[in-house]
């Protein structure tokens, strides 16, 4: 077999990147692990699955309509859209979740020798798509577990294209205010473009966090990233958008891959959208469940970091991928934070009461078995002297 | 640095200028250089013998502490048994003479691997390493220890303060050979290869430090925390450990293994995977995964079935443990062992390339050399993920190997260490 030279085709930056590696299905990992249940905490999905409405429409879903192509640019959506949120159709641009959204913007505004800044422990992808595409990536350190202002405008250059912040921060849960963030755009100037992913607007209930939509007409070099991946319970389906000043939209349109989003991904968005109630009982699910994490961690002196986010940060005195596999064990997935540059944290989703319950438990027993100290020396097998 | 040449024995003088004139410009001597060119003509002629005609491509690779030549062929390379150390050509027999050469390649250069590559075709490796002068300063522990900050990018002079506290406070089983002395530790440092994590003092006073090297593999060894006061450094093993974890957190690496000269402490983040106590110090392993692992098969002999299952239960890895039936099949044809040499410890290092039917002889065979040249500690690793190396697991554990340390992911599948250790006569 002759391989193509790889080494000549292949661009440096994309040779260097890693490849990201889902986790596998789940009937494999419960095989693996050897559990029957598995509860997913991992990727701060909403236990509920779709609002009412989307999951009616999805049971009557008439299967004869996929031969036929979606609206290619999800026009149906991006009018009801824009009447719910009170901007213009063309502000609205959808992509195959939030995630294609951070690839069109990429694509559109920055070339190789461009950067982006962005916070070093937050959202991975928008340094991951800036790295395999050749465009290079500044990192401000979180200050306290929130974007740090100062730090990210020093880093900011000629060649900035795009600063990203991800506001509430995944997986800090940290955010900016209102004020902090008109004076963090008043300082930055037009000169560059600010990307706000508010991917858990719908979860927030703080009077003082603010709307980047309604900054738009005062900020036209801002652009707002949300999905249906969280609150809508449609991750599956892959349907997020942005939402932008006209003139940057339609720049960002050009390197919009058309058809992208799916015929029952863009009917279950019309359909979850503005189900007040089901917003309702998911907050005060995420509520309960924050509370009880908490109440657990006091009890285990273990830190947390709670938020209005469907996601919890907590520190253990040992090693996170150590605890992903024990608590896989005991049927729950997590997520590790090493990767996120938090060695030694884990990042929990909400999922419904009783769950959540035998997650404190499971917690309980983990942070009991592993900070035994005499089990050191036994499991050596040899003297400690 | 790179060519390509057809396999003729009219074409080695052209791969032995490539060599010698790429190892002069990367600065080695000639008495560095001159064993590296004499194993590549020996190769190269070796492999117009098996393969003539075929393209061959040479790679050079400056790695500052070691000149490093790559051949890349399409097909299996011809009996390697001759790399065995243990192995004497034959001078009465044309064919003994016929492998003389490559008996002369094997031990002319300080490493030498054979492998089969993902992309298509054969590798062979040899490595010829830098020789430095012997350590200039005796190494004085500081007075003052803290407070410290940690630097991934320490001044040279600190460094070679490093390789002198390692020298003179730890055992010579505790450290791999090749920090020391400071001018090799140095210039493995300046290869992307290798790194250190060192804390100093405001005053720049060494408080201790910790070195790491990659390879192609997916985990990072490391090595240390070496402390100027390990009694009451418990927080600096710690800040050192989170550094690391910090520098590898999101990389292409699946976890780290450390090899540290005392206990880790649980909040240092590393599992404990295993020990070594010999005579002088020991060794206490730590294993960080750095990502989250969905399992793996393991192959193992059944021999070894309760050490790794008491491991890899500690370690909480989910492993789907399928033991190793002997099928009479070929494996790999004929054993062959790469070996690493620390004289100092009186260590040998065995690595399983290719694992035969005469896996047995050729083992007791380089045991009787080890023995003989006086090193008391022999590890030999097998590869959870090479069914065929499980062949190996019965003979190892008949010449009085112990299984000791586990390191996930440490090869192709996870890879266990047994040692041999003998009381020095
Ligand atoms: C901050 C943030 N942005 C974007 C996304 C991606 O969302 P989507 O599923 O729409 O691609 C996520 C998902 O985890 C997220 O946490």
């Amino acid at each position: 077999m002759n391989l193509p030279p790889l080494d000549l085709l292949v661009p440096q930056h994309v040779r260097q990147f890693e490849a990201y590696v889902p986790s596998p299905p789940d009937s494999e990992l419960r095989k693996m692990f050897g559990v029957e249940r598995l509860v997913r905490m991992n990727n701060n999905e909403n236990p509920f699955g779709p609002p009412p409405a989307a999951a009616a429409f999805l049971k009557s879903f008439d299967p004869a309509s996929v031969a036929r192509y979606p609206s290619g640019d999800c026009q149906p959506l991006r009018i009801r859209l824009s009447d719910y949120l009170g901007i213009k159709v063309s502000q609205l641009l959808f992509g195959n979740g939030a995630n294609e959204v951070i690839s069109f913007v990429i694509k559109a505004f920055c070339q190789q020798g461009d950067n982006i800044v962005t916070a070093d422990r937050t959202f991975a992808v928008y340094e991951w798509i800036a790295r395999f595409s050749g465009v290079g990536v500044k990192l401000a350190p979180l200050d306290d577990f929130g974007f740090d202002d100062e730090g990210l405008l020093g880093l900011v250059d000629s060649r900035t294209k795009l600063v990203f912040i991800c506001n509430p921060n995944n997986p800090t849960g940290s955010w900016w205010n209102r004020e902090r963030l008109t004076r963090f755009l008043d300082r930055l100037g037009p000169n560059h473009i600010v990307v706000l992913d508010e991917a858990y607007f719908e979860f927030m209930d703080q009077p003082d966090y603010p709307d980047g939509i309604s900054l738009l007409p005062q900020y036209p070099n801002l652009i707002i990233f949300r999905t249906f991946s969280k609150m809508f319970g449609l991750a599956g389906l892959r349907i997020g958008y942005l939402a932008g000043s006209e003139a940057v939209v339609d720049i960002v349109r050009k390197t919009a891959i058309v058809y992208s989003v799916n015929s029952i991904a863009q009917e279950a968005a019309l359909a979850a959208l503005d189900d007040l109630e089901f917003i309702r009982a998911t907050r005060a699910m995420v509520q309960e469940g924050q509370q009880m994490l908490a109440e657990q961690c006091a009890a285990l002196k273990l830190p947390i970091l709670s938020s209005d986010c469907n996601f919890a940060m907590i520190k253990l005195p040992f090693s996170d991928t150590l605890a992903y596999r024990l608590l896989m064990q005991q049927g729950f997935m997590i997520r590790t934070m090493t990767g996120f540059r938090f060695p030694g944290w884990i990042r929990v989703s909400m999922v419904k009461r009783d769950e959540m319950r035998l997650f404190c438990d499971a917690l309980a027993r983990l942070v009991h078995s592993r900070t035994d100290q005499s089990m050191l020396a036994k499991t050596y097998g040899v003297s400690a002297s | 640095m790179e060519l390509k040449l057809e396999l003729d024995p009219a074409r080695m003088p052209v791969a032995v200028a490539f060599v010698e004139s790429a190892a002069r410009t990367a600065g080695f001597e000639e008495r560095e250089y001159a064993l590296l060119t004499l194993s590549v003509e020996e190769l190269f002629l070796a492999l117009c013998n098996a393969m003539p005609g075929c393209e061959v491509g040479l790679k050079f690779r400056d790695l500052r502490y070691a000149a490093e030549v790559c051949f890349h062929f399409p097909q299996p390379p011809p009996d390697l048994r001759i790399f065995n150390i243990t192995t004497r050509p034959d001078h009465e027999t044309d064919e003994g003479l016929a492998r003389m050469g490559l008996f002369l390649a094997s031990r002319a250069c300080d490493q030498f691997s054979v492998q089969q590559i993902p992309q298509g075709g054969w590798e062979i490796l040899l490595r010829k390493e830098r020789r430095y002068p012997a350590a200039g300063q005796p190494f004085t522990p500081p007075t003052q220890l803290k407070p410290w900050s940690i630097s991934d990018t320490p001044s040279p002079d600190a460094v070679k303060q490093l390789s002198g506290l390692i020298a003179a406070q730890y055992a010579a089983t505790q450290f791999p050979e090749e920090f020391t002395p400071e001018g090799r530790l140095l210039d493995k440092l300046a290869s992307s290869d290798y790194g250190v994590l060192l804390a100093q003092t405001d005053q720049g006073e060494l408080s201790g430090g910790l070195i790491w090297r990659t390879a192609e593999r997916r985990i990072v060894e490391c090595f240390g925390p070496y402390l100027n006061n390990p009694a009451d450094s418990g927080l600096l093993v710690d800040q050192l450990c989170e550094r690391l974890c910090l520098q590898f957190g999101r990389s292409r690496f699946l976890g780290m293994v450390l090899y540290a000269p005392q206990a880790l402490p649980p909040s240092a983040g590393f599992e404990p995977s295993g020990a070594l106590e010999t005579p002088n110090g020991t060794v206490w392993t730590g294993y960080r995964m750095l990502d989250e692992e969905f399992g793996a098969v393991a192959w193992l002999p059944q021999e070894l079935l309760p050490f790794y299952t008491r491991w890899s239960s500690s370690m909480a890895l989910s492993r789907d443990i399928r033991e190793y039936h002997d099928s009479g099949e070929t494996g790999d044809g004929l054993t062959l062992f790469g070996s690493r040499l620390n004289r100092a410890a009186g260590m040998a290092q065995l690595t399983p390339l290719l694992v035969g039917r005469d896996a047995g002889q050729v083992l007791a065979e380089h045991l009787d050399l080890l023995d003989n040249e006086g090193y008391t500690t022999v590890c030999c690793t097998l590869d959870t993920g090479h069914p065929f190396q499980s062949l190996l697991g019965q003979h190892l554990l008949a010449s009085g190997f112990i299984p000791r340390i586990l390191v996930p992911w440490g090869g192709k599948g996870d890879l266990l260490q047994l040692y041999r250790q003998r009381v020095q006569q």
